[in-house]
């Protein structure tokens, strides 16, 4: 268990919940993107459910991340119909990423590239990147095979080096 | 080369992606909020069945109390009763010989005064004198009027005390 999994398995109480939001929830939320167009909502029941775990779990990111996608997927079925092109335009014209003065045409072009990714590999990368979680988490967290995972983001990354062009 | 347990560190790029913050409308003193809510909320759903159970024993036990005796329960009771009085000792018994009626002899009472009638009018007054009460008949025949018949004689023969 690392130094940052160990501080979060603490007590419930709303200076913890507090932290975990802070730290946690923008990650969780370009998550659930990836799987559904109500992420803020989808984070939020999560967050619920966690404040409702007494004790809290071992492992409360990887146990909200878990939670995040179950729901998400749930709540992507049950719309999918109704918004299935609404959600493509939707995402494609905002930005995944807080864009700043320095950082404006890179959050723009990450969105972009992100977005033509697969579906697998982009849930991948954003698990790895932004929510740091380790392979062995990501494989639990989508049900597949550590050697899977790690193979699907290193693809993920030759897509994006493409895409943005990097060496 | 990195392996599945023993990543290496991030490359520049993707140090670079990391670096870009996912844009969020979290509202965390709303979530704050909504949380402790909810935990407020599940504390009061014990709260409020300890209390339903409460007020529903409270009505069992009224109910109870507020039936009639004879329906709350079956287990056996005192009544009290008045009790009659004995019938007097003193009462005198009238015993009537057992005999056979004739059923074409009807209306006993009225057949008595018909012959006494007949008789008053065949022999004037002094038939009233001879006039016996019909003792085969009880109807004719009770206390009061045998003694009034006895105390009627005794005066007729000169008793007159």
């Amino acid at each position: 268990m690392t130094e940052t999994q160990h501080q979060d398995a603490q007590d419930a109480s709303p200076h913890n919940l507090r932290a975990l939001v802070d730290r946690l929830g923008p990650a969780l939320v370009l998550y659930a993107r990836q799987l559904c167009d109500c992420p803020e909502d989808i984070v939020q029941d999560a967050l619920m459910k966690l404040a409702k775990q007494t004790p809290w779990p071992d492992n409360p990111p990887a146990w909200l991340y878990r939670v995040v996608r179950n729901g998400a997927i749930s709540a992507n079925r049950s719309r999918q119909r109704r918004r299935r092109h609404e959600q493509t335009v939707a995402q494609m014209r905002q930005s995944w990423f807080v864009s700043d003065n320095g950082t404006a045409h890179d959050a723009a072009l990450a969105t972009d590239a992100l977005a033509a990714m697969p579906a697998d590999q982009r849930e991948v990368v954003v698990a790895r990147l932004w929510g740091q979680l380790t392979y062995q988490q990501i494989a639990d967290l989508t049900g597949s095979s550590v050697s899977a995972v790690h193979r699907r983001y290193h693809h993920a990354i030759e897509h994006l080096r493409e895409r943005l062009g990097e060496s | 080369m990195t392996t599945p347990h023993q990543p290496d560190p991030l490359s520049p790029l993707e140090q670079r992606l990391a670096h870009l913050a996912p844009s969020a409308a979290l509202d965390g003193d709303a979530i704050l909020f909504a949380a402790g809510r909810a935990a407020g909320r599940r504390d009061t759903a014990r709260w409020r069945l300890a209390t339903g159970l409460l007020v529903a024993c409270l009505a069992v036990s009224l109910a109870l109390h507020t039936l009639p005796a004879d329906q709350s329960t079956s287990a056996p009771h005192t009544t009290y009763v008045v009790d009659q009085a004995p019938p007097s000792l003193t009462t005198p018994r009238i015993t009537f010989t057992r005999h056979t009626v004739d059923p074409t002899h009807h209306a006993s009472g009225q057949h008595s005064y018909q012959r006494v009638r007949q008789r008053v009018l065949a022999t004037g007054l002094d038939a009233l004198s001879a006039t016996t009460p019909d003792t085969d008949n009880p109807a004719d025949f009770n206390e009061s009027s045998a003694t009034l018949y006895q105390q009627r004689n005794r005066w007729f023969q000169g008793d007159r005390s």
